[in-house]
């Protein structure tokens, strides 16, 4: 019995480590291509990556760093314009008694209906209409805009778990209502309010096709856009790019969203493994 | 006692209310009435009436009498009287433009064989003669004598304005650059407006006198009483210029061709029609609009008969057009008595409804509690207006737009129109659609498949291995690559099948394959395909740790119990797992779908559709549509996947709502 356990074990233990090998292999080529010559990858494919190029690096760096500040300011400003209004709105319907309460709620989630292929066309007309193309305000204005109905209904979810005790007392020691979400709800729902920032961070920063249609100056280039077509020339070797520094520049752009999963990952996988998105 | 007194106060407002009812229904009644019988003109300004059927209108002239004649597109000349048919005369040859004779004695037509055919004002044949060319346009002048455009071919500049008589000898003709859209004369001088744009006038000895630009090439051209030159183009202008070829007046008045200017007899007032079937009147002495009326069937191809009170053409779908000339001429200031009607109308109604919910006490009890039930509310009701300006601004309305717009022809070049549903049959009809529908079925299928099962195994592997903290840094492990951020995931698969320097091709050269290698993407046959591979072994980081959020919660005394009972992991897989964990597959299945459906930015990314459509998705055609400007065709795009999108998730709502299931 315990033969056949050790078995299957080691069996399961093989597989496993062949498939982690093979979803590693594109991060594997990235970062030893990233700090090779470009040269060599051209005419030598498989030569280890020694001694390490690091100017590969300078280079991507001093190409996309702008684009990056770029995206991480829209990505930061628009995640605190969703947590910030949609937490005042959550509020508002896990803890008041209003009329049409319920009308005003479904009107809310009814956008969940609604899928995103029937509005980036009108959305797109829109914002040349309110004249915010092509500048990152307007990017930002329509991701806090997009971002809200999301938010509000998982922030309402996780209000109305919060005792009502608690807001009563505050009430009665002469707490307004955004004084008890400040310091009350809020502070509670630091969990929710995480994912609910990793989601739109990953969502923002990992964006290509809104910022296509937005932005059309150089100038104003997300990382998204500067690294899809990021193809800095090859000086050793003429009418190629420089395969070095475009994965250096790969690598540089995984550095926000691994910081992102090092910091949350915890919450991001408590929230998906507790079953509290199954349906 | 009590009941009395609080009694008294509401007796007396339900008096008053009653009052203020009866007064304001009284009021809107005498308005009414007042309005109808006497600030209301009688009948429509712009009136319509079928005369011919299943044939299109090219042109329509007056003739003396009551009489007109219309050329249709079937090369017949049809003769009114009165508005009945009088003559249908089916004429052999290709009839191209129509005119008649300033005393009306004379129709002549051109025909596109080079001939120019007169006849008398019974429509019997009275001559035809030879000109160099294709007739374009023609007119007969005071003597008889017929002003010709006319030219051969489309690329060659054999373009001729030319003057002939009774006989069909011809008197001069001049070569001009460009085809010729419309000719007029006056006494012996002729004026043309050829595609190029422009408006010229030549001497009655062919010399070129002046010429003048419009906005776009002129399609008609009338003289007025006062001999001056009126024009339309095919961007929608009309210029009045003197016969000394200065414009007195130009107008832009809407996107389409103007195929008829014509000034009305009595009171130098200018008719134009589109071909949009709007009508306008223009004052004739500074071209404003005094009157315009849009939706006519048709555009206006002729004005055949015109009186002191109403005007009437002939439209290009066979339709008498009546205008009430006075109806337009008090257009606008009917429009302000309507608005002040309306405004009191409005305000009248409401007083009386107000007055009617205080009348019926119930009613009034209701209202007043409702009225502080939102006053009330006002706190929450401010709290919430900043999120539903935003989501009413970017969710509502583009929404309501994307609904719109794909009934309409929205887009950088034309005017927006609504056009049923000429998008979607546009869309059937689209070769580029149908091999993106494939594409995506295809897609939808596969990725079904990645993201369904292979996450799912490893779940299952790290679930059941059997020490815990090689389970938890297995687990973690399987999640690092996802930091990669998602387009530099496929931009490195990008790299890995380039043919060049991609590691596949370097991998089948290092194993003595190189005759496998392959230009992996740009390759019609394996650009999809490649595309569907990218991401192997797909071990999508969302859906495993939703599986294993469902293993988790499963309770484990099930799993004790079927260990005892000697299962084996096979079958307690099939038995246990499976059935348990079927919320959980359920999500990632339509998560597949939405994915598939919606998701184009990959394969822009990787081939923006190429080679050819071999990588075409119908979510990708509809941004590319919207990046080029066609919009209202995108917009149908969206709505067709829209429609997909959400009948697959209304059925699985109601599907997760059948009682018995999980």
């Amino acid at each position: 019995m315990a033969r056949r356990y050790f078995w299957s074990n080691t069996i399961s233990i093989l597989i496993l480590a062949v498939l982690l090998l093979l979803s590693f292999v594109p991060v594997f080529m990235m970062l030893s291509m990233s700090i090779k010559d470009s040269l060599m990858i051209e005419l030598d494919f498989w030569s280890p990556p020694i001694p390490p190029v690091w100017s590969n690096y300078s280079r991507a760096l001093s190409d996309l760093v702008f684009p990056a500040i770029r995206t991480l300011s829209v990505a930061i400003v628009s995640i605190i314009g969703i947590t910030a209004i949609s937490c005042i709105a959550a509020y508002t319907f896990a803890r008041l008694q209003f009329f049409g309460k319920e009308f005003l709620f479904y009107l809310v989630i009814f956008i969940f209906l609604v899928p995103g292929v029937l509005t980036l066309t009108p959305s797109f007309v829109l914002a040349t209409q309110l004249n915010l193309r092509d500048s990152l305000s307007g990017l930002v204005i329509f991701y806090i805009g997009g971002g809200q109905v999301f938010a509000i209904f998982l922030l309402r979810a996780f209000f109305q778990s919060q005792p009502e005790e608690m807001f009563e007392a505050a009430r009665i020691d002469g707490a307004g209502e955004l004084r008890a979400l400040w310091s009350i709800a809020i502070p509670l729902a630091r969990p929710i309010l995480i994912t609910i920032g990793i989601m739109n961070f990953l969502g923002i920063y990992n964006d290509l096709i809104w910022p296509l249609l937005m932005l059309n100056s150089r100038d104003l280039q997300t990382l998204t856009l500067a690294l899809q077509n990021y193809s800095p020339a090859n000086e050793k070797m003429p009418g190629r790019p420089d395969l070095g520094a475009i994965m250096a520049g790969y690598a540089f752009s995984s550095v926000p969203t691994l910081i992102v999963f090092a910091f949350g990952m915890k919450y991001y996988i408590e929230g998906l493994t507790s079953g509290a998105i199954k349906q | 006692m009590a009941t009395t007194v609080k009694d008294q106060p509401i007796r007396s407002t339900l008096l008053t209310s009653r009052w203020v009812l009866f007064g304001a229904l009284a009021l809107l009644v005498s308005l009414n009435a007042t309005y109808f019988l006497l600030l209301r003109p009688p009948g429509n300004t712009v009136e319509s009436k079928p005369a011919l059927r299943d044939t299109r209108v090219l042109q329509a002239v007056a003739l003396p009498s009551q009489r007109c004649v219309v050329l249709t597109s079937a090369n017949h000349l049809v003769m009114f009287s009165t508005g009945n048919v009088l003559n249908d005369k089916a004429v052999p040859d290709s009839l191209s433009a129509l005119t008649v004779s300033p005393d009306g004695q004379r129709i002549a037509a051109g025909t596109t064989d080079n001939q120019v055919i007169i006849w008398d004002d019974q429509l019997n044949e009275v001559t035809r003669y030879k000109v160099g060319g294709r007739v374009t346009d023609l007119r007969i002048d005071d003597g008889g004598q017929a002003a010709v455009a006319y030219g051969i071919g489309q690329y060659t500049g054999r373009f001729f304005v030319g003057r002939f008589d009774l006989s069909g000898k011809q008197l001069f003709k001049k070569q001009v650059g460009a085809d010729v859209n419309a000719i007029e004369v006056d006494g012996q001088n002729i004026y043309y407006a050829p595609v190029n744009g422009k408006l010229l006038a030549l001497a009655p000895d062919g010399k070129r006198r002046w010429e003048i630009p419009l906005n776009a090439a002129g399609l008609v051209i009338r003289k007025t009483a006062a001999g001056n030159l009126l024009t339309g183009d095919e961007r929608g202008s009309v210029f009045l210029v003197n016969p000394e070829g200065r414009v007195l007046w130009s107008r832009r008045l809407s996107e389409y061709n103007i195929r008829m200017v014509a000034e009305t007899s009595s009171d130098g007032h200018i008719v134009v029609g589109d071909d949009d079937g709007k009508l306008f009147v223009l004052n004739g002495a500074d071209g404003m609009t005094v009157f315009q009326s849009a939706g006519n069937p048709g555009s206006a191809r002729g004005l055949v008969s015109a009186d002191a009170s109403s005007l009437t053409m002939f439209t290009s779908e066979g339709h008498w057009l009546t205008l009430n000339l006075a109806g337009a001429l008090g257009a606008q200031r009917q429009g302000t008595v309507d608005t002040i009607m309306l405004g009191i109308e409005l305000l009248l109604g409401v007083t009386a409804l107000s007055a009617l919910v205080a009348t019926v006490p119930h009613w009034r009890a209701t209202a007043v509690h409702t009225g502080r039930r939102l006053r009330d509310s006002r706190k929450a009701y401010l709290m919430l207006l900043p999120a539903f300006s935003l989501i009413i601004i970017f969710n509502y309305i583009p929404t309501a737009m994307g609904l719109y717009y794909s009934f309409t022809n929205f887009n950088l070049a034309e005017p927006l129109k609504f056009v049923g549903f000429n998008n979607f049959v546009k869309l059937s009809r689209d070769d580029f659609f149908w091999a993106g529908i494939g594409n995506m079925i295809l897609i939808l299928i596969t990725s079904v498949a990645k993201e369904l099962i292979v996450p799912l195994i490893v779940a299952e592997l790290v679930f059941w291995l059997r020490n815990a903290r090689l389970k938890y840094w297995t687990r973690t492990a399987f999640i690092v690559p996802s930091i990669v951020p998602g387009l530099v995931g496929i931009m490195l698969w990008k790299t890995i099948y380039n043919a060049h320097s991609g590691l596949l091709n370097q991998l089948l050269q290092t194993a003595g394959l190189g005759y496998l290698q392959h230009a992996w993407l740009g390759d019609e046959k394996t650009a999809l395909w490649a595309i569907i591979f990218a991401g192997f072994p797909w071990i999508g980081t969302f859906a495993f740790l939703i599986y294993m959020g469902g293993l988790l919660n499963i309770n484990r005394e099930l799993f004790d119990s079927a260990a005892i009972d000697g299962t084996n992991p096979w079958s307690r897989f099939w038995n246990i797992d499976m059935p348990l964990i079927r919320p959980q597959l359920r999500l990632i299945l339509f998560f597949a779908f939405l994915g598939s459906v919606q998701g184009y930015a990959g394969v822009w990314i990787f081939t923006q559709g190429g080679p050819g459509s071999a990588t075409y998705v119908p979510g990708l055609q509809m941004f590319l549509q919207t990046a080029r400007g066609e919009y209202g065709y995108a917009a149908s795009i969206g709505l067709v996947l829209a429609m997909v999108v959400l009948a697959v998730t209304v059925a699985r709502f109601r599907f997760n709502q059948t009682p018995g299931e999980a």
